[in-house]
C-alpha cells in the first residue's frame, strides 16, 4: 500500500453507511498488507491505518479477531518494559497467500474503477 | 470519555457475544489503551480515536453474537422463556375426533372388561364379609340354641363360614390392590388424552 489517501467528500448522515461499509471492504487488505511487512501489535496496527484511512480505530480490532479465526494471522505476546506484555499480529502462510489473491483482486477491481471513471469503453 | 466509560458501554451494547469472546475483547481494548498511553496519548484522545464504543458493540455483535441488534433494543435476548405454544383450531379438532375413536374403540371396552373385573372381586369380597356374619351366627347358635334359619349341621357351617371368610378376605386385597391401579391408569389415559389435545411444548414446537 503506497499511502493510500481516500479523499472524502463531505456527506450527509444517510452516506455515513456506505462509505463506512466502502472502506470496511478495503480494510482487510490494508491491514494484511501492513502485516505482510513487519509483525505489530493492536494500537500500532490501528493507528497506522487511522492515519491513512479515515476510520475508528477500534474498527480494525474485530476485523483483527475475524482474520484470527479464519487462521490467516496468529498472536504472540512480548514482554515490554513500559507496561503489559504487547500482543503482537503475524501473518500466517495462510495469510500471506491471502494477500496475493487480495491483492490481485483489488488491482484488477481498482483498475477496472479506473477505467469506468474515465470512460475508456465509451469511444 | 475515560477508559472505564468506553469499556462500560462496549460491554452494555454487546448481545449475544459469548463470554469467553467478552473477555478477549475487554482485554484487546485494554492493551489498544496501555500501548497507547506508552504512546504519550491520553485516555481521552485514545478512547475519541477508538470511535464509538456502540457502534464497536454492533460489530462485535454482529460477529460473534449472529445477532444484529436494533439500534435500542436493550431487553432482546434476555428474555430466555419462547412465547406459550397454542394449537391451532384445526389440530384441536382433528386430534380430539382421533382420540375419541381411539376412546370408543379401544379403551371403552378395555375398561368394560375391567369394571366386571372389579365387579366379580367385589362380590367375592361382600361374600367374605357375609362369611364373617355367618360364622358368629354359628357360635351364636351354637352357645344359645339353634336359630329357625341354621337348620345345616354345624360342622358345615363352621367350614363353610371360615371358607367363605378366607376366600372374601383374598378377594378383598385384590380388590383393594386393583381398585388403586384402576384409579393409577384412569387418571394416565386422561392425562394422555389432555396433553394429546393440548399439545406437547418443545424447544422447537413453536418455529
Amino acid at each position: 500500500m503506497s499511502g493510500t489517501e481516500f479523499s472524502l467528500i463531505p456527506i450527509k448522515r444517510g452516506d455515513v453507511q456506505v462509505n463506512v461499509q466502502f472502506k470496511k471492504g478495503a480494510l482487510d487488505l490494508c491491514v494484511i498488507a501492513l502485516l505482510s511487512r513487519k509483525d505489530c501489535y493492536g494500537f500500532e496496527l490501528a493507528s497506522t491505518v487511522s492515519r491513512h484511512i479515515n476510520i475508528s480505530e477500534g474498527t480494525v480490532y474485530p476485523l483483527l479477531k475475524r482474520l484470527k479465526d479464519d487462521r490467516l494471522v496468529d498472536t504472540y505476546l512480548v514482554e515490554s518494559t513500559e507496561g503489559p506484555p504487547r500482543k503482537y499480529y503475524t501473518l500466517t502462510d495462510e495469510g500471506k497467500l491471502r494477500y496475493e489473491a487480495l491483492l490481485c483482486e483489488w488491482e484488477a477491481f481498482t483498475r477496472g474503477v479506473q477505467s469506468i471513471i474515465e470512460g475508456c469503453d465509451e469511444a | 470519555m475515560t477508559y472505564e466509560t468506553f469499556l462500560d458501554r462496549l460491554r452494555s451494547g454487546m448481545f449475544g457475544v459469548p463470554q469467553s469472546r467478552v473477555r478477549e475483547i475487554e482485554e484487546d481494548i485494554y492493551r489498544h489503551f496501555e500501548e497507547g498511553r506508552q504512546n504519550g496519548l491520553p485516555d481521552e484522545e485514545l478512547a475519541a480515536m477508538l470511535g464509538d464504543p456502540d457502534e464497536l458493540a454492533r460489530e462485535y455483535s454482529e460477529l460473534y453474537g449472529g445477532v444484529v441488534p436494533a439500534e435500542t433494543q436493550p431487553d432482546y435476548r434476555e428474555d430466555p422463556d419462547p412465547p406459550p405454544y397454542t394449537p391451532g383450531p384445526a389440530r384441536v379438532a382433528a386430534v380430539s375426533l382421533g382420540l375419541l375413536l381411539l376412546s370408543a374403540l379401544v379403551a371403552l371396552p378395555v375398561t368394560a372388561l375391567l369394571i366386571l373385573l372389579w365387579a366379580t372381586l367385589a362380590v367375592c369380597a361382600v361374600v367374605g364379609a357375609v362369611g364373617v356374619v355367618a360364622l358368629l351366627l354359628t357360635f351364636v347358635s351354637l352357645a344359645i340354641g339353634p336359630f329357625p334359619y341354621l337348620n345345616s349341621p354345624f360342622l358345615m357351617n363352621l367350614m363353610g363360614s371360615i371358607g367363605a371368610i378366607g376366600f372374601g378376605g383374598l378377594s378383598a386385597l385384590a380388590l383393594e390392590w386393583y381398585t388403586k391401579k384402576l384409579i393409577t391408569w384412569g387418571r394416565r389415559y386422561l392425562s394422555f388424552l389432555l396433553t394429546a389435545i393440548r399439545g406437547r411444548r418443545t424447544n422447537h414446537a413453536n418455529t
